[in-house]
């Protein structure tokens, strides 16, 4: 129902009509008013904004100053400013996290990072942080995993570049960790994914002999040398390699041409003598090792004296105190250190064995006489096996009452047989810290013979 | 009452000036109302919303203005980036304390606090009144206290002024009074929604801590200028929430635990802080104006010292620390330090009756604590616990409820800001069990105390809300005088009187389940002028009692029983069946009895 409308008179109609007016003349100031301060609030807004910009970049410059210049600290404060001014900058919050980690506050960084990767899960800069982060904290399994996100997460631009450099970073901590199989396959990967990177391959190179890979190695430092540009350094890789590997003549020729490399005079001189000390090392390995490919005559010549340098380096070492059951020295060690009574027993053992090689091979000198006034005493019930003697058992089996030489030319098996003894000694007896102390002269030569890999025994020259 | 006796027995610590009080007189008076009721009837109605959208307009535009000029005056006055050992951190806020204290008491002595209560007081004293000055001397004086790195923030300003700026717009436009105190909490809502850049928290907070009910006259206008705030204040600020809210989740129902455990803290956290706002505020207020006058200045001292020597952070509202609490930059030692430091700085800034706000301090507190608690857990749990800017999340929330005893504001704000629903149960879980809390610990809350220490009796919201209404059922009695059916005879009803003859009245129930209360005068007349064979659904006139149900108001009663002696209660699930009756005095024993 339509509501009927008052009768005004003449006096209320008047200020009606003045109240309408009045009204319309507010409500036009207040859109002026509403106006007028939309720009002022406008000027200060964009006057601000603009200079909270300026103030950015110059904080976001000196945080990287700062980083360059190895103070952490300050760049830590002067990020921070930085972002206050641009909060959402991912750049500038990672670059904070990092200075936070660089200024050995771990905590507060980890912190960072983690809420930083809630964020963005699939990031590999933050995931590669976090895994140095781990690192420091010495939390491998974190740090792999964490690298294995990093490899796998986004980068910006450089995806590739980023990946190859995580994955050698990744293979460097795994060999530190002495994870090597899985060291070996990233760097596998790695030197798939850049073959004509060639100091990327002079690296993986000398990764994979660090990762116990010599074979790998030698693979990549061959694929080097064909590129003039890195020939000298892939030679000497390559040499390392095939000296790991236990092909000494091989790495011999290839140090003799690394040598012969125009660029080798202009190389450090610690570099060019560590080059020729390594040559001479595989000359005098190579002089010293009883080839296949050799004469029989000189073959067995080279076992003879092996088998001398054998027998001094295994009379020479001091013996293993002995365990009884209850777990203490069945005796204790002498006035010369040893245990008397596994001391008599090896001695006996070689003094016939010298007395026997020494009438048996004219270039084997007499070993040391055990010291005089021992009392034979009974070796005890029950002992574990020493090495040592177990070794001195062997050549004690092996004199037959033949000349050594002869017999060695003569029978190519005892010859090998007689090697392997030598190899085993040399083996036993590497030990520095041992009782037999460091090897020197020849018996260091043969203990690195020994130390190569069995399998590559074959391919000697 | 007239406003002039408001104004007479007005405590001194809402000060008043001389030419305000006098405004106050010339503001609209109810005869001035009843001529133009006259003359343009609609009028008002018709202004309201379009005054609506121009006071959020301007709210929004003056809230924005103030937090850049808060920010511009940060910025000159302690640099682009305070660190600590700097000696401006001390010097600042003393000098500026005493400048603004000088301010508030010689130029604008209305600018005082933080905020709320002086808007609660135009709403409930002063009939929605805040001059202009006053407004001006907000922004001013908080300004210059906020951005010289006092412990405030600048929320509680924002809403004064937003009611300011609607007190303003609806003077000049001559409306009623009654319009006058409407308009005070909706500019107060959109003052605060341009500051929270959250229009539903401020809607809601205005609603449960200003107004105290919901009202659908005013909640369209608090709608509408909250709106039109924030889309100014987003134009400038844009569109993202406050703060940038890192993912947030309930990775696991166990950590519904450590949110509980959250809860606990915060509930006495809010505690503490409350008890130390209590203490040392009336303390500093009993002193002398003078001494007073040097207040804000050794707050500004001790709160730079706090800041010089290691946590800058505490200085100002700290929006931007809170934003690196959410994203987990901070060790869980070094938000308990600021948790701690910033309960102090706060408590100094404002007890010294420094201009400026308490929302921004809780929501830091309350930040750094849910931080703290999310980093531990994250420590402890690694794998069973959500990000730590969850916990900081709901530990603004959590804070913010326990302190100022807004539990349904804290939850909307948390969800607002956040903009994610999944964050609900943690945030309603925690935020009960600190109200809670605090309130078991502390009945009164903290905006009351203050107007209490401040000599007023404003309404308390919190009293308010939880006030238990008296219904009809409460002075409800058994049916104690005869029942009729309408299809009886006269004579039944003289005999049913003649049988109880005390009785004055009886209840005629008719065929539709309707009543009448046929009274004993009434019964006589129509038999002198009715054949006594007639029924009494004939006889009755066609009136009916009001149809009244037990759960209504027990006032819904009143207004009736002028007319009926007594009024029957039907059944509201069976028409026509009677629960009982109520009489005049039995409602007002029932509200005798209280």
């Amino acid at each position: 129902m339509l509501q009927q409308q008052p009768r005004l008179s003449p006096l209320e109609r008047r200020e009606k009509h003045k109240l309408l007016l009045h009204d319309s003349a507010a409500l036009c100031t207040l859109f002026g008013i509403v106006v007028a301060l939309s720009f002022v609030t406008y000027g200060l807004f964009h006057s601000f904004m603009a200079h909270r910009g300026t103030l950015e970049t110059r904080w976001r410059i000196r945080g990287e100053a700062a980083m360059s210049a190895n103070r952490p600290d300050v760049a830590v404060n002067d990020l921070r400013s930085a972002l206050a001014y641009s909060p959402d900058d991912r750049t500038l919050q990672i670059d904070l996290a990092t200075a936070l980690a660089a200024s050995g506050r771990t905590q507060e960084a980890q912190s960072y990072f983690t809420t930083l990767l809630e964020q963005e899960p699939g990031s590999g800069a933050i995931n590669l942080q976090l895994a140095r982060l781990a690192i420091r904290q010495n939390n491998a399994q974190a740090a792999v995993d964490h690298y294995q996100l990093a490899i796998d997460g986004t980068w910006n631009g450089d995806a590739f570049i980023r990946r190859r450099e995580l994955r050698m970073e990744l293979a460097r901590y795994l060999i530190a960790l002495n994870r090597f199989a899985e060291a070996r396959s990233l760097l596998l990967i790695t030197s798939g994914n850049g073959p004509d990177n060639l100091p990327l391959q002079l690296q993986i190179g000398q990764l994979l002999e660090q990762a116990d890979d010599p074979a790998d190695a030698l693979d990549v430092y061959r694929k080097a040398a064909s590129h003039k540009a890195t020939r000298l350094q892939s030679l000497e890789g390559q040499a390392h390699a095939a000296a790991a590997l236990g092909r000494f003549s091989d790495a011999r020729t290839l140090l003799q041409q690394a040598v012969g490399e125009p660029s080798f005079a202009h190389q450090p001189a610690p570099a060019r003598a560590a080059v020729q000390s390594e040559l001479q090392v595989a000359t005098q390995i190579a002089e010293l090792y009883p080839s296949l490919n050799l004469p029989m005559a000189e073959r067995a010549r080279r076992i003879a004296r092996a088998a001398t340098t054998a027998q001094a380096r295994l009379l020479a070492c001091e013996p293993q105190p002995l365990i009884q059951p209850g777990g203490q020295a069945a005796a204790q060690p002498d006035a010369q250190g040893g245990n008397p009574a596994a001391r008599q027993s090896r001695t006996q053992l070689l003094t016939s064995l010298g007395e026997h090689i020494s009438s048996l091979n004219p270039l084997a000198r007499k070993p040391p006489q055990p010291p005089a006034g021992v009392p034979p005493t009974a070796p005890p019930s029950i002992t574990p096996p020493d090495p040592l003697s177990a070794l001195a058992d062997r050549w004690s089996a092996l004199a037959t009452g033949t000349p050594l030489q002869r017999q060695l030319a003569a029978d190519p098996v005892f010859a090998q047989k007689t090697l392997e003894l030598v190899l085993d000694t040399e083996r036993a007896t590497a030990d520095p810290s041992g009782t037999c102390g460091a090897p020197t002269g020849d018996n260091a030569l043969w203990t690195r013979i020994a130390e190569a890999p069995p399998q590559t025994e074959g391919s000697q020259p | 009452m007239t406003p002039l006796n408001f104004v007479k027995d007005a405590p001194t610590t809402i000060p008043i000036s001389p030419g305000d009080q006098e405004r106050i007189q010339n503001s609209p008076t109810g005869s001035q109302d009843v001529d133009l009721q006259r003359i343009a009837p609609k009028r008002e109605e018709r202004l309201f919303l379009v005054l609506s959208i121009f006071i959020g307009v301007l709210s929004g535009l003056l809230v924005v203005s103030f937090r850049v000029a808060i920010e511009w005056v940060q910025t000159i006055l302690l640099g682009s980036a305070p660190h600590a050992h700097e000696p401006r951190l001390i010097i600042v806020p003393a000098c500026a304390g005493l400048f603004v204290a000088a301010l508030v008491r010689w130029v604008f002595p209305g600018a005082r606090g933080s905020g709320v209560n002086q808007t609660k007081a135009a709403l409930y004293i002063y009939n929605g009144f805040i001059s202009f000055k006053t407004v001006i001397g907000k922004f001013i004086t908080s300004a210059i206290a906020i951005g010289s790195g006092h412990s405030l923030g600048p929320e509680d300003p924002s809403l004064q002024i937003g009611a300011g700026v609607a007190s303003i717009v609806a003077r000049k436009l001559r409306l009623s009074r009654q319009s006058l105190r409407l308009f005070a909490p909706i500019g107060a809502a959109a003052g605060l929604a341009a500051a929270f850049n959250a229009p539903i928290s401020a809607i809601l907070f205005v609603i449960e801590e200003v107004i105290g009910y919901w009202s659908a006259a005013v909640l369209g206008s608090v709608v509408l200028a909250a709106i039109a705030s924030v889309s100014v204040a987003r134009i400038f600020w844009g569109s993202a929430p406050m703060f940038r809210i890192p993912t947030v989740t309930l990775r696991d129902p166990r950590e519904l635990t450590a949110y509980a455990a959250l809860g606990v803290i915060g509930g006495l956290s809010a505690f503490v802080f409350a008890k130390a706002l209590s203490t040392l505020r009336p303390r500093l207020r009993a002193m002398s104006p003078n001494a007073q006058l040097f207040q804000p200045a050794i707050a500004g001292l001790l709160v730079g010292c706090i800041g010089y020597f290691g946590f800058p952070q505490v200085m100002g509202p700290g929006y931007e620390v809170m934003d690196q609490a959410l994203h987990g930059q901070f060790t869980w030692q070094v938000l308990a330090a600021l948790v701690a430091f910033k309960m102090i700085a706060t408590t100094l800034s404002f007890s010294s009756g420094t201009p400026g706000g308490m929302f921004a301090p809780a929501l830091f507190i309350g930040t750094m604590l849910g931080a703290a608690v999310g980093t531990v857990e994250h420590m402890l749990l690694p794998h069973a616990s959500g990000a730590v800017g969850s916990y900081a999340l709901v530990g603004m929330g959590v804070f913010f409820a326990a302190f100022l005893r807004a539990p349904l504001t804290s939850v909307f704000m948390v969800l607002e800001t956040s903009g994610n629903y999944s964050i609900i149960l943690p945030v309603i879980l925690a935020n009960t069990i600190a109200y809670l809390i605090a309130r078991s610990l502390q009945p009164t809350a903290i905006f009351e105390l203050f107007t209490h220490q401040d000599g007023l009796d404003l309404p308390s919201m919190e009293e308010q809300r939880e006030e238990v209404g008296l219904h009809l059922e409460d002075a409800l009695t058994p049916l104690r005088v005869p029942l009729l059916r309408s299809t009886e005879s006269l004579t039944a009803a003289v005999n049913q009187l003649s049988l109880n003859p005390e009785e004055r009245a009886m209840v005629v129930q008719m065929q539709d389940g309707s009543c009448y209360v046929l009274q004993a005068f009434e019964l006589a007349m129509l038999v002198q002028i009715t054949p006594e064979s007639t029924t009494l659904q004939k006889a009755l006139p066609a009136e009916r009692t009001p149809l009244l149900f037990p759960d209504l108001p027990l006032d819904s009663a009143l207004r009736h029983l002028s007319r009926w002696p007594l009024l029957p209660i039907s059944n509201r699930a069976s028409k026509g069946t009677l629960e009982g009756m109520v009489t005049l005095e039995d409602v007002l024993a029932r509200y005798q009895r209280g």
